[in-house]
């Protein structure tokens, strides 16, 4: 079973260059759930196999009821910022179909900045799925792999 | 906890693709949430607990709505 996730079309407004005049952005952006002690947060999250971690705004943490005052912390760099201070944190992840959902427990980075979407990088995410990009119908399809811890 | 279904991803991302980078300009800079079926904004600030209190006071739970943060110029046409 796999899981199928078409592209976020993001509106340009006007004809892009790049992409022969087409007027949105495809993006493999999917909806990801992220639980903690105290509720969840519905998100964006692109998918990123550049990205070493999964990545979200510490304001998603606090929301959720993660305390991250005595989390573990390391640097990286990510858009524009060298250097950035993230601080990991156990939480759950919940993605979803039609057809399926899957539930795991990751490590997940949180930096005080904000960027367009969250990041689902290899540890925690894609290291736990085969993932097809199809550039043609502009859809992601993920297939849990043996690695795979969750639900 | 509560999970509820979620209307289909086609649907979010349709509605979503019709919303222009200026129609999104009053939001610029904040936490927004968007309608699960991605058609309009319920609740937005520049501090996301009061995005989710807003959208509570609306008798929505978190997970009928998609959290997000828009950036200054409204939405990011070209991320590189």
């Amino acid at each position: 079973m796999s899981l199928v996730f078409p592209y976020l079309q993001v509106a340009r407004g006007r004809p892009i260059v790049s992409l022969a005049g087409k007027v949105h952005r495809p993006r493999p952006v999917i909806g990801v759930t992220i639980l903690g002690p105290a509720g969840a947060v519905p998100y964006d999250g692109l998918l990123d196999t550049g990205a070493d971690d999964v990545l979200f705004p510490e304001d998603v943490a606090a929301l959720i009821g993660i305390d991250l005052t005595n989390a573990p912390q390391g640097t990286a760099s990510a858009f524009g910022h060298g250097g950035l201070l993230v601080r990991y944190a156990e939480a759950t992840l919940r993605i979803a179909d039609n057809q399926e959902r899957r539930e795991w427990r990751a490590w997940v980075s949180f930096a005080p900045v904000v960027r367009r979407y969250a990041l689902l990088g290899f540890a925690g995410f894609l290291q736990y799925f085969t993932a097809t990009f199809y550039g043609d119908r502009e859809e992601v399809e993920l297939t849990v792999n043996g690695l795979y811890p969750g639900t | 906890m509560s999970e509820k279904a979620r209307p289909d991803r086609k649907v979010y991302v349709e509605n979503r693709a019709k919303f222009l980078p200026e129609d999104l300009l009053p939001y610029a800079d904040q936490w927004v949430a968007w309608s699960a079926d991605g058609s309009r904004i319920v609740a937005h600030h520049p501090d996301l607990a009061e995005v989710a209190r807003q959208v509570e006071a609306q008798g929505l739970e978190r997970e009928d709505v998609v959290f997000d943060h828009l950036p200054l110029e409204g939405e990011a046409t070209t991320l590189l």
